[in-house]
């Protein structure tokens, strides 16, 4: 396994390569292009000769594979340049200020996500076409089909103004600085309350049903119908030997959606004032900043093939057959 | 500014000096090689401090260093604190200012991308400033405690609406084709459907209230008639079946551009598309993204016409949009004006620092302009700011309430955040 581990890894650089190649040459592919929204476009006053200026300090003057070829060389220095935006920040700095937010929420997220659908999975399958199951369907289907940005409105007229419960937008209050220890936490706690909620309840949906499906697949298995004959108690047949088999898929699913725990969702982010990757990623896309883009993409690209592979030895760790059946093939 | 390694758009207003001597602590001569009306706005930028950036501007990386954004010093009202990025940015007062200390303390600006949550936070006094849009000012806000608590302004701000046309084409190089369409669009309608009245007609480039304003100009109320009159003279004579003028055959159509993202925008372009139908020219809108928009259709000159608006300047000249010499594809002449009076005036204007002068100038390109209709003037927006209502010294203005921001207090028994 570890061999097999080591070539995937060994394989995953020509790919970034691929990867980062077609989506420059992709990128590029836009018309538009960056130098626009420095200038004050609308503005009354311009100069053209800054623009050429622009152009030649950022290299877009050159030809395409020229450009990749520099970008390329300067990111195995892990150089990820500077941003094309007014700023002219490093990029791996803007990313860093946003990742942390971005991560905190998504894995909270996930976390609360997988607490709840396991749970919903498995009692919907075993009740299955119950009350309960009924119940539950609709509700994670409303939750699926509800649009985050009115449901978050709702929520901040609800909690934020009328009741005012908890604040509206924002990760910190603005007199975050003058707290108290204790209560600049419970400050930052009350913050993410809602956005945690909105982005969950949508989520909600997929993992509840993944699980729906794979614990009805298992149970009507064989081996479950003997344990229940051999006298074991329905709660051990289920949370123990049912839901083991019944999770593989789940673990799976969660390996992949790992490089989605960078990205962050525009809409919340901008509904609650929250700055995340989302929002960072789709301003460069409108301003045609190319080093945010690709560093953002670098990022992405490697965490997927990574994630990718985490999955794969996962499952083999859990499930024993896989093992066993890669042994007998190296024989 | 004028060290070539410095990417700016500005270095034009600084080649022009000659001398500049400090005279006292307070005082600043600065001699130019010609007079050069537009040096004092140029001179409203701030201080730079030499100490920390000599080195970086002679390295060709004074864009890079952290005056810019993280760690800015210089010689205003306010000194600055924190910047959480996409979060917010904390001003202290400054003590050593030199018009004496701001009464207000500490401002923090939060940025809020969205201004639906904007107006919740101000429902729930989680700010105490904003800019709201025109439907919350208007529809959304005349309730009574909302009214005890907030303070709503309103002035003509800097930013003018317009429909560009394309002068090189030839159906829009005919002044009366122009003519006719500033005929044929109700502004005032145009105004209330799209701004809810929250809005100042144009009739040039300059704002009602400021000196170089010159309200005796060619006006161009609602009229279809003429408008229809105005075309039938340039040739527009003949209808097709389906309602559409046409010439020689060819039927008045043509596409309106439209960046996206603007509900303003979209709605000025379907304002126009119905007043246009209503004498015979047919418009179909389309939507493109502002960088592709801006790249390639703007650009290389390739549309016919468009919506977009201008910001403008304290000092009238404009010089880089009128000129006719201004038409390269960076420059800011896209309609392809060119008008020789027009650009004797606009140099005439920017050469003599005496008001009375250049008004004479002014005045009369904005009634050159007036009668060419270049471009469709169409409105300057309102700016729609509310205050808390326990912020006093607030002093309203053509150009807005923040000029005096460091003269704003708040009593004390009137205080919320206590000094920190």
């Amino acid at each position: 396994m570890f061999a097999y581990a080591l070539r995937r890894l060994i394989l995953a650089v020509p790919l970034l390569i691929g990867i980062t190649f077609v989506s420059f040459v992709v990128i590029h592919l836009a018309p538009g292009e960056p130098v626009e929204n420095q200038v004050g476009e609308r503005s009354t006053r311009s100069d053209a000769k800054l623009r050429e200026r622009l152009r030649e300090i950022y290299g877009l003057d050159k030809p395409l594979h020229v450009q990749y070829w520099g970008w390329l060389t300067r990111l195995v220095r892990l150089d990820f340049g500077r941003s094309f935006s007014p700023d002219a920040r490093p990029v791996l700095q803007k990313i860093g200020e946003r990742l942390p937010v971005t991560l905190l929420l998504n894995i909270v997220e996930l976390m609360i996500i997988v607490m709840l659908a396991i749970p919903i999975g498995v009692l919907s399958a075993t009740r299955q076409y119950s009350v309960f199951d009924k119940i539950t369907t609709v509700f994670v289907f409303v939750g699926f089909a509800t649009p985050d940005f009115w449901l978050a409105l709702m929520l901040m007229i609800l909690f934020g103004v009328q009741l005012g419960w908890l604040p509206i937008s924002g990760l910190r209050s603005p007199t975050w600085e003058y707290l108290a220890f204790w209560r600049q936490q419970w400050d930052f706690l009350a913050h993410l309350v809602l956005p945690i909620t909105v982005a969950t309840f949508g989520g909600l949906a997929g993992f509840s049903r993944y699980m729906r499906q794979s614990m009805l697949e298992v149970v009507r298995q064989d081996y479950i119908q003997s344990a229940r004959a051999k006298g074991l108690a329905e709660g051990v047949v289920i949370g123990k030997h049912a839901l083991r088999n019944a999770l593989l898929p789940i673990v799976t699913v969660l390996g992949l959606s790992l490089p989605g725990l960078i990205g962050g969702s525009v809409i919340v982010e901008t509904i609650f004032a929250i700055p995340g990757m989302g929002q960072l990623m789709v301003q460069a896309v409108f301003e045609r900043d190319y080093p945010v883009i690709m560093g953002n993409l670098v990022i992405v690209a490697a965490l997927t093939l990574v994630a990718n592979l985490i999955a794969d030895l996962t499952y083999s760790l859990v499930d024993p057959r896989i093992r066993v059946a890669a042994r007998r093939g190296r024989r | 500014m004028i060290n070539p390694k410095t990417p700016t758009a500005y270095a034009e207003d600084f080649n022009a000096v000659e001398t500049v001597e400090a005279v006292d602590p307070y005082t600043v001569h600065i001699h130019y090689k010609y007079p050069n009306a537009k040096a004092l706005q140029s001179w409203g930028i701030w201080m730079l401090p030499k100490h920390l950036l000599e080195a970086a501007v002679r390295a060709g990386k004074l864009r890079e260093s952290p005056q810019n954004r993280t760690e800015p010093i210089g010689t205003g009202p306010y000194r600055f604190e924190e910047w959480r990025p996409g979060e917010k940015v904390v001003l202290t007062a400054n003590p050593d200012y030199f018009e004496g200390k701001p009464y207000i303390s500490r401002v923090v600006y939060r940025i809020i991308p969205s201004s639906a949550t904007t107006f919740l936070e101000l429902k729930a006094k989680g700010v105490d400033g904003a800019q709201l849009t025109a439907l919350q000012f208007k529809r959304q806000t005349e309730y009574p405690a909302f009214r005890k608590a907030y303070n709503k302004y309103r002035y003509a701000a800097d930013v003018y609406v317009y429909l560009g046309m394309n002068l090189r084409d030839p159906r829009f190089a005919d002044r009366r084709v122009r003519q006719a369409f500033a005929h044929a669009i109700n502004k005032r309608e145009l105004i209330e459907g799209v701004r809810l009245g929250l809005a100042r007609e144009a009739t040039g480039p300059y704002k009602p209230g400021t000196w170089q304003y010159n309200p005796n100009v060619h006006q161009y109320p609602y009229d279809p008639a003429k408008a229809r009159a105005l075309l039938a003279e340039a040739g527009w004579t003949a209808t097709s079946a389906d309602g559409v003028l046409t010439k020689n055959g060819v039927p008045f159509k043509f596409d309106l551009l439209l960046a996206q993202g603007s509900d303003e925008g979209r709605k000025v372009a379907e304002i126009i598309q119905a007043s246009l139908k209503d004498i015979g020219v047919q418009v179909d809108i389309r939507v493109i993204e502002w960088a592709a928009l801006l790249k390639e259709y703007i650009k290389k000159r390739n549309f016919e016409t468009v919506i977009l608006a201008w910001g403008i300047t304290p000092d009238p000249d404009q010089y880089d949009i009128w000129h006719s010499s201004k038409t390269k594809p960076d420059e800011l002449n896209r309609i392809g004006y060119a008008n020789p009076e027009v650009d004797k005036l606009l140099e005439e204007g920017r050469s003599t620092c005496v008001e009375a002068d250049r008004k004479k100038y002014y005045d009369r390109l904005q009634e050159v302009l007036a009668d060419d209709q270049p471009i469709v003037f169409l409105y300057f927006r309102d700016g729609l700011p509310v205050v808390s209502s326990r912020v006093r010294g607030i002093v309203p203005a053509p150009i807005g309430i923040n000029y005096n921001f460091n003269e704003w207090y708040v009593p004390r028994n009137l205080q919320r955040y206590s000094p920190g």
